[in-house]
């Protein structure tokens, strides 16, 4: 990672410090094609069943929270 | 057992030795309609309990792996199908997937995000007027000045990078423009230098993240 003196930061796609890790996990849980479907999974011990995946994504945020994970910022 | 997708290829490309998946699970690939695509099975999200960030990274390192070497589709994570036979009926009905990867072949996703700094970020505030004293037509006003700046410097980098920008495109909410350039594989470093001059205004930063995968240039998601 890298600065100009700009306020411009340049981060790579490498999970090499913290702030490329939020990028990366923006990337990963918000961008991608999404299959829509039925689908039946299980989360932290609760059952999802039939559910599209923005329902899945948003749990998965809610994971992260109560993890104590903070949730990669979101524009969707 | 459920397949948990990281990307679609081409065919037929060589593929890079890949380490174990999420969770430490297997790789796996199957060619069908003329696309290739990477997977693991895994018994379900319930195996990232206490781990969904470790398994996202695992996810991310599978297809930045591909990635380097050719155009990828990925998926979001996590998605998952039931078994094989759902997997090749999803591939048959995306068939076209195949005419954005030769499409994509040569072209990365760069991601500028421009935003106010924490410090300016404040002004104005929601209140509308009622507790800051603000009138709402001022609110109003403040905003749209924020907004626009965010576009002008949204444009700035635009013209910056315009030689090796293929396709441009921007999404943007309160306080925060996101611009996605689709650049060719071998011209990020020109593309980061030329962008590394532009002149920001001090209450806005720039992260200026990438190579990715164009997923947002994909065709039909």
């Amino acid at each position: 990672m890298s600065t100009t003196a700009n306020n411009i930061v340049f981060a790579g796609t490498d999970p090499g410090d913290e702030t490329s890790l939020l990028d990366i996990l923006d990337h990963v849980l918000n961008q991608g094609v999404i299959v829509r479907g039925n689908l039946v999974i299980s989360l932290a011990g609760v059952d999802l069943v039939y559910v599209g995946l923005d329902v899945i994504l948003t749990s998965i945020e809610t994971a992260l929270r109560h993890m104590g994970i903070e949730a990669p910022p979101s524009d969707r | 057992m459920p397949l948990l997708l990281y990307c679609v290829t081409a065919p037929h490309n060589s593929t890079p030795a890949l380490q174990s998946g999420v969770g430490g699970s297997a790789v796996e690939e199957v060619e069908h309609s003329g696309l290739r695509c990477f997977f693991s099975r895994i018994s379900g999200p319930n195996e990232f309990e206490g781990a969904i960030r470790e398994s996202a990274l695992q996810f991310h390192a599978v297809v930045q792996q591909l990635f380097r070497k050719q155009a990828v589709i990925p998926f979001r994570f996590p998605t998952f199908l039931q078994d094989d036979s759902e997997l090749a009926g999803y591939l048959r009905e995306h068939s076209g997937y195949h005419a954005s990867l030769a499409r994509l072949r040569d072209l990365v996703q760069m991601e500028i995000r421009i935003s106010y700094q924490e410090s300016a970020t404040a002004a104005p505030t929601d209140t509308q007027g009622g507790e800051s004293g603000k009138s709402g037509s001022k609110y109003l006003r403040d905003r749209q000045a924020r907004k626009k700046k965010l576009e002008s410097a949204a444009e700035q980098f635009h013209e910056a990078g315009h030689a090796w920008i293929g396709e441009w495109r921007t999404r943007q909410s309160q306080d925060k423009i996101r611009c996605f350039a689709l650049v060719n594989r071998s011209s990020v470093q020109e593309f980061e230098h030329a962008l590394a001059n532009v002149q920001v205004p001090a209450d806005l930063t720039v992260r200026i993240t990438g190579p990715w995968p164009a997923s947002e240039f994909l065709d039909n998601p």
